[in-house]
């Protein structure tokens, strides 16, 4: 490269400040001016460099045996939430303003709105809000353009239900405390089970040893195994709970630029679910777009022999909510276990954790810490896990005796928990491919090792894509 | 005509005087400026922002780095294989849209343009789905093709095409199909009154001398009515294609782009480069792509209208001889002479065969039923699931009773939430609905009456500001308002509406105000009236007609209004149809809320613009005609 080109691309490369870039544009200034007459507000809200670094406030805070009794009166802190964790996060956020004075604020954002918003925030390094929703995609997606790094700030992890915290991290680092650790598990009929010759409180731990028996499970009038989204939709599809079972065969590395699935242990995940279909365990014509709320319903009319699905559903099949989700099921027909795995002894599923993180340009760190605290803490984690559906996030909690005799399912998620549940959140989206093949394969027009195949070539393209822009 | 300059409405004599006493050229500035100003303040630098944008490196999910790359986002598009896909996609969607579009609104407005009893009646039922918000619309659609127990699904399994699920939204085919309808539907009303208006211009003569020649109505059809609405025909085919090219809401909420990419369009690629992945450069160089784009089609009706006025001048003229009322609908290009009837002349004289009359009405009442069936359908079967119980509509086929729940509306209607929302949206939609028109009409004022230098330029530009698409300035525009303290305040929804209004308002007001004859005028200034006088006291109270459709347009628009409330409110500002989101979305353990009271929500949500619309179609109607055919 010669010096010309050389000094051509050092102009090109050349770093500007949104500060530069504001000065540029002569037209800005006038527009801020004639919007603040408007308006009256003259302040520029965005946070000082000490206030968007720095955790060092925040640090102490965490480093406190129990927030809940720190003094907060006269703050108030803004939540941005889901729609899942908001009336959870509002009875803690009672809780909390009883104990320390403090005031939290919860707005739910919908889930629509969601990636419209968040990308608001980061763009305007946005300061009035404090504390923000935060799930495995999110993390994977924001990582730290919006959350600050938890791990700074000392917070002790250790009851965490241990796949929980690397999928609330990114860049090496916790971005967020978990309200919940809803993920999803076997949901199966245990009389259904007993009749098809298997021991329903001990079912098998592989998909094949299940799709032997399928022919017992499945009839004209029911399913083998009914599955949220079998088609599409990405990262709540299920071929996950398949992939996220076989060692080694993890679909993405930690940083997003790698594609693990590409070997033979891939293909036999692929395998493995094209078994199902043909076995008819995995039935085609179940409604491929039917959510995890319609598979629950499915599943309580005794529709189908089992299910892979939330927690939650396990709860409304033993009676949780019995307006919306009738079941013509008795409790104790009701057996839950972990996911099998594509070979015996292994699991994986998929992860449905949501909790806050802090934003990293808030103000209120401090206090945003400590009400995130005590809602990820042992005592309200025990109060939702015993008054709703939603399973704790803390091991202690779930295997606690008296959570266990009301939410027997604890003990699952526990176990669950110790497996593989990524998501494998990135900030591009890797699902056409698995969608498109998997649809395919779903309906039988390739075999799995063209599904396999074209889901590699498709997800090395979108990496390729990304990397290179 | 008097108007004492003693009663000068609210101005003080010696203003008005100064006023009367400038230069038709300073006086336009003056009455130009406020609207301009707000234009240029709000509108213009989040446009110069994308500009600029596009020929930056911005990635801010990866880095704050920002940096110049000259032509490198451009470049990228041809490499970037998901663009390269969007695009015959885009253009797939586009023209099947538009060629639904098309062929329904003419149909439309022929069964308008015909003397019948239930004519107005019809008026307004042609143009309720354009008063349903996009968002709205979406939702509708959603819920009539939903795999299981959708409307859709249940007739599909009625009459024998599907057994069991039909998975429209789910497979690429059908889901880009339904996204085509579901935009069509929202836009057949405004091409269809367009096309109304054509028709409307055609002279009885024609048809009665048609008549006279033996000819039967298809022939009619053919050698008359085709070839007098011919050109507006085609501008309605290209307003539609452009239409569509813009159109966001509906997807947001229908397909949300897919599944997979099958209906991420280019304007919905825009958003995932915008919003998912924070690629502002290269989203930026994507909208100037689909802004030329726009741009190029919209010349195109541009010269196609001043083909049409420069022709149009010999009939004006004639109509003005005729006189009466035909001048009054003026509006769109004149009728080109029927030459196909005078080849048919020249032939050898057949007797046409006759459609025997029983024939024709049982076609007409089919027509009318099905074209009934279509424009109301999912607004009456929304309406109906809203007050049936949850069990009866989420069965296949759906199994309807009379056990009607009314009490979700009163349970809406109840949360604070709601309430709160509906005064946000009446104070917003209100707020802008005048400052728009006395705005705008300050601003068309001197374009429709002076003499400028560059008025066409001007208004060119004016116009051109609507096309850059709104996804990509959402975010330029909330750091604006962030800036100066607006976001999260009605006054800012109410700023940036007016703003983004204003070319549009401007452009038809202007028409408006140009069909006022100048004789008026005139003479309220020889009676001393001052300038802002006439407009106000004068011009206005005569092109009531005019200022009402826009008004009603304002009205409707701005209470539907989705990106920019929620990309400027947090909490303090939340307006109707962001709460439809609320809504339709997992609010809390309980999971989805039931589909009857989302369906309560999409009623609630667009009753304010039925009302309007059923109140004033007649207005909007000839307003709308007068406006936008004839600007």
């Amino acid at each position: 490269m010669g010096q010309r080109e050389v000094i051509a691309e050092q102009y090109l490369q050349r770093l500007l400040t949104r500060r530069q870039i504001l000065k540029a544009g002569a037209a800005a200034p006038l527009s801020a001016a004639f919007l603040a007459a408007c308006g009256g507000a003259t302040t520029s809200p965005s946070p000082s460099p000490a206030a968007s670094s720095a955790p060092s406030a925040a640090a102490s805070a965490a480093g406190s045996p129990s927030p809940a009794k720190q003094d907060w009166s006269g703050v108030t802190i803004q939540l941005w939430s889901g729609g899942t964790t908001g009336p959870p996060a509002e009875k803690a956020a009672a809780d909390w303003e009883a104990a320390t004075g403090g005031k939290a604020v919860i707005t739910v954002v919908p889930f629509a709105e969601r990636a419209l918003k968040f990308a608001g925030l980061i763009s305007s390094q946005d300061s009035t809000v404090d504390g923000l929703y935060i799930s495995g995609d999110f993390a994977g997606r924001f990582g730290d353009r919006l959350y600050e790094d938890l791990d700074a700030m000392n917070v002790d992890t250790s009851d965490f239900v241990p796949a929980i915290l690397p999928i609330l991290s990114s860049d090496g680092a916790l971005r967020g405390l978990p309200q919940h650790s809803e993920m999803e598990i076997f949901i199966y009929n245990k009389t259904m089970f007993e009749a098809a010759g298997l021991d329903p409180d001990s079912p098998p731990d592989s998909w094949d040893a299940l799709y032997a028996v399928a022919d017992k499970l499945h009839d004209g009038n029911r399913y083998g195994c009914a599955v949220p989204w079998t088609i599409g939709y990405g990262p709540g599809a299920y071929y996950l709970c398949f992939l996220n079972s076989i060692p080694d065969a993890r679909l993405l590395s930690d940083d997003r630029t790698q594609l693990l699935f590409d070997k033979d242990a891939g293909l036999q995940a692929f395998k493995t679910i094209e078994a199902g279909f043909k076995a008819q365990f995995f039935d085609p014509n179940i409604d491929p777009t039917v959510d995890d709320y319609g598979t629950g319903k499915m599943y309580n009319a005794g529709q189908t022999a089992s299910q892979i699905n939330f927690a939650e559903l396990w709860g409304y099949a033993v009676g949780g909510d019995p307006a919306n989700f009738p079941s013509t099921l008795k409790p104790e027909e009701v057996g839950a276990t972990i996911l099998p795995g594509v070979t015996a002894g292994t699991s994986g599923s998929i992860n449905g954790f949501e909790g806050f993180g802090l934003n990293k340009y808030g103000k209120q760190k401090e206090a945003t810490l400590s009400f995130l605290q005590y809602m990820s803490g042992p005592e309200y984690q025990k109060k939702l896990n015993l008054t709703k559906v939603l399973p704790s996030s803390r091991t202690s909690v779930l295997n606690d005796p008296e959570v266990k005799a009301s939410y027997a399912v604890g003990e699952v998620l526990a176990k669950q928990g110790g497996y593989n549940l990524d998501r494998y959140a990135a900030p591009y989206d890797w699902t056409p491919p698995f969608s498109a093949s998997f649809a395919k394969l779903y309906r039988g027009e390739i075999a799995a090792e063209q599904a396999h195949e074209e889901t590699v070539k498709g997800v090395q393209d979108i990496i390729v894509q990304y990397l290179s822009s | 005509m008097t108007a004492p300059a003693s009663s000068l409405g609210s101005l003080p004599g010696r203003m008005a005087g100064r006023l009367d006493r400038l230069s038709d050229r300073k006086f336009a500035l003056l009455a130009f400026a406020p609207g301009g100003l707000l234009v240029a303040l709000v509108v213009v630098p989040p446009i110069l922002a994308v500009l600029v944008m596009s020929f930056l490196r911005i990635e801010l999910l990866k880095d704050d780095d920002i940096f110049f790359v000259g032509l490198r986002n451009y470049a990228r598009l041809t490499a970037d294989p998901n663009f390269v896909a969007a695009v015959p996609r885009t253009i797939l969607f586009a023209a099947g849209a538009a060629l639904m579009t098309v062929p329904l609104a003419l149909v439309t407005a022929l069964i308008l343009n015909r003397p019948m009893r239930a004519s107005a009646f019809l008026g307004v039922a042609i143009l309720l789905p354009w008063a349903v918000a996009p968002v709205v619309t979406g939702l509708y659609w959603k819920f009539i093709f939903q795999s299981q127990f959708g409307l859709a699904t249940g007739l599909a399994n009625i009459f024998g095409f599907a057994n069991g699920p039909v998975l429209w939204l789910a497979e690429p085919d059908t889901a880009i199909v339904v996204a085509m309808v579901a935009s069509a539907w929202r836009t057949v009303p405004l091409m269809a009154v367009l096309l109304l208006a054509a028709l409307k211009t055609i002279p009885e003569s024609l048809y009665r001398a048609a008549r006279m020649d033996g000819s039967s109505d298809w022939q009619a059809f053919r050698y008359v009515t085709l070839p007098s609405i011919r050109n507006t025909l085609l501008v309605v085919s290209i307003l539609s294609l452009i239409l569509m090219l813009q159109t966001f809401d509906v997807l947001f909420t229908l397909t949300e782009g897919g599944p997979g990419q099958a209906t991420t369009v280019i304007i919905y690629y825009i958003y995932k480069s915008t919003i998912g992945t924070l690629s502002f450069g290269y989203s930026s160089a994507l909208a100037v792509f689909l802004f030329v784009v726009i741009a190029l089609a919209s010349s195109l009706l541009l010269i196609l209208r001043l083909r049409d006025r420069s022709s149009g001048a010999a009939e004006d003229d004639a109509a003005v001889a005729v006189g009466g009322p035909v001048r009054a609908a003026v509006i769109v290009p004149p009728p080109t002479p029927p030459t196909e009837v005078i080849r048919y002349e020249d032939g050898p004289r057949r007797r046409p065969w006759r459609v025997p009359a029983w024939v024709k009405r049982l076609a007409f009442g089919g027509g009318l039923a099905l074209l009934l069936l279509w424009i109301l359908g999912p607004i009456v079967w929304i309406a109906i699931t809203s007050i049936q119980p949850e069990g009866a509509v989420t069965v296949r086929p759906p199994a309807l009773t009379l056990d009607l729940r009314i009490d979700r509306y009163f349970e809406l209607l109840s949360r604070p939430e709601w309430q709160g929302s509906i005064v946000v949206s009446l104070v917003v939609t209100v707020a802008v609905t005048l400052g728009a028109l006395v705005l705008g009409a300050l601003a068309a004022y001197p374009l429709a009456r002076l003499t400028l230098p560059g008025k066409r330029t001007l208004l060119t530009v004016l116009i051109f500001t609507q096309m850059v698409p709104a996804i990509v300035m959402a975010i330029p525009v909330m750091l604006m308002f962030r800036a100066v303290g607006l976001k999260d305040t009605v006054a800012g929804l109410v700023i940036v509406n007016v703003a983004y209004w204003l070319p549009l308002v401007i452009w038809l007001l202007r028409n408006v105000l140009e069909d006022v004859p100048r004789s008026l005028e005139f003479a309220a200034r020889i009676d001393g009236c001052s300038r802002l006088g006439t407009l106000f006291r004068v011009l206005v109270p005569a092109a009531a007609p005019g200022f009402a459709a826009v008004a009603i347009l304002l009205l409707i628009g701005t209470w539907n209004e989705f990106l920019f409330a929620v990309m400027l409110s947090d909490r303090n500002a939340v307006t109707v149809t962001r709460l439809i989101g609320f809504l339709d979305s997992v609010s809390g353990p309980e999971g989805r809320p039931p589909f009857t009271m989302i369906a309560a929500a999409g009623i609630v949500a667009i009753t304010p613009c039925l009302v309007l619309v059923a109140m004033f179609h007649r207005r909007l109607v000839a307003g709308l005609t007068q406006g936008f055919v004839k600007g």
